[in-house]
């Protein structure tokens, strides 16, 4: 048996417990799906996880000694040597499934229309386009494979953030840009899923009575029907840029119709979320890291993305020095002791990209883990916070996307690449043969291949 | 939950210049300027009144309306995705936009919506109003739909939708529950694109190419989410169908009549409270060992002074609305009496008026200003210069570019304002930043929940020096004395209109005699000669072509 996801898997932690009643009688003798969606691959799909941490670090603690597989880990990158959460469970060593990519730039973040030295960068996060004043640039990189390939599941794609929407701004760029990982496009946002509740209930609910389903259903299409006809009249009477919001209405609208149709079997419900009121916000962020695992492990969606606090946020949970210190305002500072502290919030950083791996490695798939097939990229929007610095980005890349990737090592350019390049690489191990991407991606990178 | 408080520190993502002409021309540039204007003696324009927009309910609008329409108290938006605010205001037409998670949101909401009215004797009885039962069943049907539908898309639904609504209204013929049929009306109308976004088409105006005029229903939508914050009501309605919204006088006789009833009120808070973003008051952060007073019940005290103050120069007739800036006359409740140093009122939120010795008068010493833009590590002078800059003048801060250096680490025997002057000292940040931290200068006395020091630690004097760079002359001793400079500025009573603007239409002015140049100008102009009152600045508006024309655009 190739697939060896129990039938009640628990994933690790408390919160989250769900059955998988599916799966597993998707997939063949050789652990391959077999489900008609893949009947022309017959492989296991790559998924892709995106994930955000803001404000930057201190680069000179960033960076690894050496290259290749004997690189040495810097004092920021410890924790993919394995550590221990709070509650005392061990996250095992990540780094031999992990590439630390160094010496990428980002070129965009001064081209666009606006906004401060953090988040015309965020704008380009996975997108690698200018900004505008309301809007990311373009569309991103989940949201691409989405596009190409999400038609196959039950959401094309999981956007998840771990913080109430920011709705300040003052008169520089729209909050939107600061609140949104994913973009279908330019002012078109994929909004996350914040809520840990909510977002159990969207991915694992099931019907009460399937009589009082198939009403509910047939009500349903019929409701939607109407509406379709209603933006088909309304969108003959209004011009070129209004007609751009109608039709995202209506591939929304489409959208629901189709997530009714396709994959309707739910992983099973045996509990929902506990006690999420008193969670720490470390313990909230790993739980909708679980969640967001759960959904990828159920094939409810096969990409999505990740966004960590807000730039301004405190880390009362690392420590009482935490208390009232403001990340962003910390990073802006250059002190020793600045230092010392930003260090110990990217290592932070990085035990929860390192978890998040975990939690992907603990699934079993085909003959390893689903991080074999899996990518999961994560930066941060400026390099050296201090100094809004957008070239020699830190950017971590988990998994083997299919085992294409050789991982376990520093990739080091030499400001001679920009992230999007990275992007044309990892869409084609997605699957979605691709190259040109984004503002300034024109060739893959050449040294990721396994 | 203070880990998931909103920003508070919002510093370096902040404003940069909307437009590539304001980038190049570095800090001086102005949110609406227009790259040129007409040689005088050229012929006369007809200037653009900008574009008809689609626009779709903000979240705060979607609540109002389904309220009006169904008698639903709760407010059903609070799991949609936020409202992003764009030059300040959440109501950006651009940014509006119907993502999958919206579409799915709105579907719940619409079934959650239904399900409550029916249950609900009284609520059905306002919104359906006869029996679905056999006898009469069709007719009923047909009579709801209808005033149903005229309510939510704010003009008569057309014989087609009412065809529509009918169909679907048959899919649920065989229902035991007699009123489904009634659900999947209300369902599919909340879902409609004829409900969740305001269109406007107009008539094509020959003596304009390119311009639509507006016309009884599009005016009265426009009217209603200005003034009320929400759709019109079955009067406003029948008063559009009736044409009598047709000509100026009409609409400004409408609007004041509007401004009458109790609704706008909170409309017109709807407005203030983004403007001089109150509503980031919730999420400051302030350490307990330091401000000890700090916590929900001082913030909404903060929040119920500034709002109060507004609320007396909006509605108090003969009031002078610039007095926002200068004015001694204030509510406090007991919090805000002990924070400021008063003797607390007779009665919480009595009217009361500030003497010397309490060194308060007009916005700029409010603790509401003075929290919301307190930073950590010296960021305070430059966000209060920033709000004036922004929030009270308009004009458009840029943030720094990509690898300017942060401010300087302070040196050994360096003070504040000596660390700043050094920061300055590089060209490439002067250039802005002597537009806000000599503005901020000037209200060192006040910390970062607005209290007064008039000595430091060590007992010596605090200044309050401050300079106002690009006003003659800049030189101003403290809050208050800035205030009475601004007040007495063209460019702040300009700027409470273009704050109008940018709500009203849904998208940032354009200044120039081509653009939103001539109405925004009117509009000041009337605003001046009635003594700067705010409603009647309102009531200009409502008259000014850009709120009766809109161009085609790409139409």
């Amino acid at each position: 048996m190739g697939f060896r996801l129990n039938r009640r898997a628990l994933l690790r932690g408390a919160g989250v417990a769900v059955a998988l009643p599916v799966l597993d009688a998707m997939l063949d003798d050789r652990g391959l799906l077999s489900r008609p969606a893949h009947a022309g691959s017959r492989t296991i799909p790559v998924r892709l996880i995106t994930l955000h941490w803001p404000n930057g670090t201190v680069m000179s603690r960033w960076n690894p000694t050496g290259t290749g597989p004997a690189y040495t880990l810097s004092e920021s990158l410890r924790p993919l040597a394995g550590f221990a959460l709070p509650d005392g469970t061990e996250v095992p060593a990540m780094r031999a499934d992990v590439n630390v990519i160094s010496g990428l730039k980002n070129t965009v973040a001064d081209l666009g229309a606006g906004g401060g030295g953090h988040i015309r960068a965020l704008a380009a996060f996975g997108n690698g386009m200018p900004m505008t004043l309301t809007s990311a640039g373009g569309i991103t990189i989940d949201q691409v494979a989405a596009n190409a390939l999400g038609g196959a599941t039950r959401f094309p794609s999981i956007p998840v953030a771990v913080q109430p929407a920011e709705t300040a701004n003052w008169d520089g760029a729209s909050a939107a840009i600061f609140n949104n990982l994913s973009w279908a496009g330019v002012n078109r946002p994929v909004p996350a899923d914040r809520d840990a509740r909510a977002l159990f209930q969207r991915l694992f609910s099931a019907p009460s009575s399937p009589s009082a389903a198939e009403r509910a259903a047939l009500y349903r299409r019929s409701v939607l029907d109407y509406v379709r006809g209603d933006l088909a009249r309304l969108d003959r009477r209004v011009g070129a840029v209004d007609r751009q919001r109608l039709d995202e209405h209506l591939t929304s609208i489409r959208e629901l119709e189709r997530q009714s149709t396709v994959n309707t079997a739910v992983c099973a419900l045996a509990t929902a979320p506990q006690g999420v009121e008193a969670m720490s916000g470390d313990e909230y962020a790993r739980l909708m890291m679980r969640l967001m695992v759960m959904a990828l492990r159920c094939d409810l969606t096969r990409y999505a993305s990740f966004q960590l606090y807000h730039p301004g946020n405190l880390y009362p949970w690392l420590g009482p020095a935490w208390t009232n210190l403001e990340r962003h305002g910390l990073s802006h500072r250059t002190d020793a002791e600045a230092n010392d502290l930003v260090v110990i919030a990217t290592q932070y950083n990085v035990k929860q990209f390192a978890y998040l791996c975990s939690l992907l490695k603990d699934a079993s798939e085909g003959d390893g883990s689903l991080l074999d097939h899996a990518l999961v990229y994560a930066t941060s929007e400026v390099s050296e916070g201090a100094s809004h610095t957008y070239t020699d980005m830190p950017i971590l890349l988990g998994g083997k996307g299919g085992n294409r990737v050789r991982a376990g090592r520093h990739l080091r350019y030499a400001n001679d690449r920009t992230f999007n390049d990275l992007f044309v690489s990892m869409l084609n191990y997605l699957g979605v043969p691709t190259e040109r991407f984004g503002h300034d991606g024109t060739a893959p990178l050449p040294d990721l291949d396994a | 939950m203070n880990w998931r408080g909103r920003i508070t520190n919002t510093g370096h993502r902040l404003s940069r210049a909307f437009v590539a002409a304001v980038l190049a021309g570095g800090c001086s540039g102005y949110v609406g300027d227009a790259p040129g204007r007409p040689d005088a003696g050229s012929p006369p324009v007809i200037h653009d009144p900008g574009p008809l927009l689609v626009r779709r309910l903000t979240n705060v609008e979607y609540d109002h309306v389904v309220e009006d329409l169904t008698g639903q108290r709760e407010r059903v938006s609070a799991d949609f995705p936020a409202d992003p605010k764009v030059v300040g205001f959440d109501n950006n037409a651009e940014s509006l936009t119907v993502s999958a998670l919206h579409a799915e949101r709105y579907r719940d909401a619409a079934e959650r919506v239904a399900a409550e009215t029916l249950a609900s004797p009284e609520r059905r009885a306002a919104v359906v109003g006869c029996s679905l039962s056999d006898d009469g069943r069709d007719a009923c049907l047909r009579s709801f739909v209808e005033r149903f539908a005229r309510r939510a898309y704010r003009r008569p639904a057309t014989a087609t939708e009412v065809a529509a609504l009918l169909q679907l209204a048959g899919a649920a013929a065989d229902d035991p529950d007699r009123d489904a049929a009634a659900g999947l009306v209300i369902q599919a109308v909340l879902q409609s694109p004829s409900f969740l976004f305001r269109t406007e088409f107009g008539d094509a105006d020959p003596t304009r190419p390119g311009q639509h005029r507006l016309r009884g229903f599009d005016l009265a939508a426009r009217l209603s989410f200005l003034l009320w914050d929400t759709a019109p009501d079955e009067a406003l309605l029948d008063r559009a169908a009736a044409g009598g919204l047709d000509t100026p006088a009409a609409l400004e006789a409408t609007a004041r009549a509007m401004l009458a009833d109790p609704r706008a009120r909170r409309g017109l808070a709807a407005f203030y409270e983004q403007w001089l973003r109150l509503y980031m008051l919730g999420g400051v952060h302030r350490d307990p060992a330091q401000f000890p007073t700090w916590g929900p019940a001082l913030q909404a005290s903060m929040t119920g002074e500034t709002s109060r103050v507004v609320d007396d120069l909006l509605w108090r007739d003969g009031a002078n609305f610039l007095d926002l800036l200068t004015g001694r006359t204030t509510f406090v409740d007991g919090n805000l009496a002990a924070l400021y140093g008063v003797a607390a009122p007779a009665e919480p939120w009595g009217r009361m008026e500030m003497n010397d010795a309490a060194a308060r008068a007009g916005l700029l010493t409010h603790a509401s200003y003075l929290t919301l833009t307190a930073r950590t590590e010296g960021s305070t002078l430059i966000h209060r210069g920033k709000f004036v800059r922004e929030v009270l003048l308009c004009e458009s801060m840029p943030s720094p570019p990509a690898n300017v250096p942060s401010i300087p680490e302070p040196v050994p025997g360096e003070t504040e304002i000596e660390r700043l002057e050094r920061h300055r000292s590089d060209p490439a940040c002067n250039n802005c930043h002597r537009r806000m931290d000599p503005v901020g200068l000037g209200m060192r006395r006040y910390d970062a929940v607005g209290a007064l020091h008039l000595v430091d630690a060590q007992m010596r004097p605090i200044p309050q020096a401050g300079s106002l760079y690009g006003f003659d002359p800049p030189d101003f001793d403290g809050p208050i004395a800035l205030g009475r400079r601004l007040r007495a500025a063209p460019e702040f009573s300009q700027c409470v209109v273009r704050q109008v603007f940018r709500y009203a239409f849904g998208r940032p002015e354009v200044l120039g005699a081509t653009d939103d140049g001539p109405s925004i100008d009117a509009v000041t102009a009337r605003f001046r000669e009635s003594g700067y009152s705010f409603r009647e600045m309102l009531v200009a508006l409502v008259g000014s072509e850009s709120f009766r024309y809109g161009r085609e655009g790409a139409r």
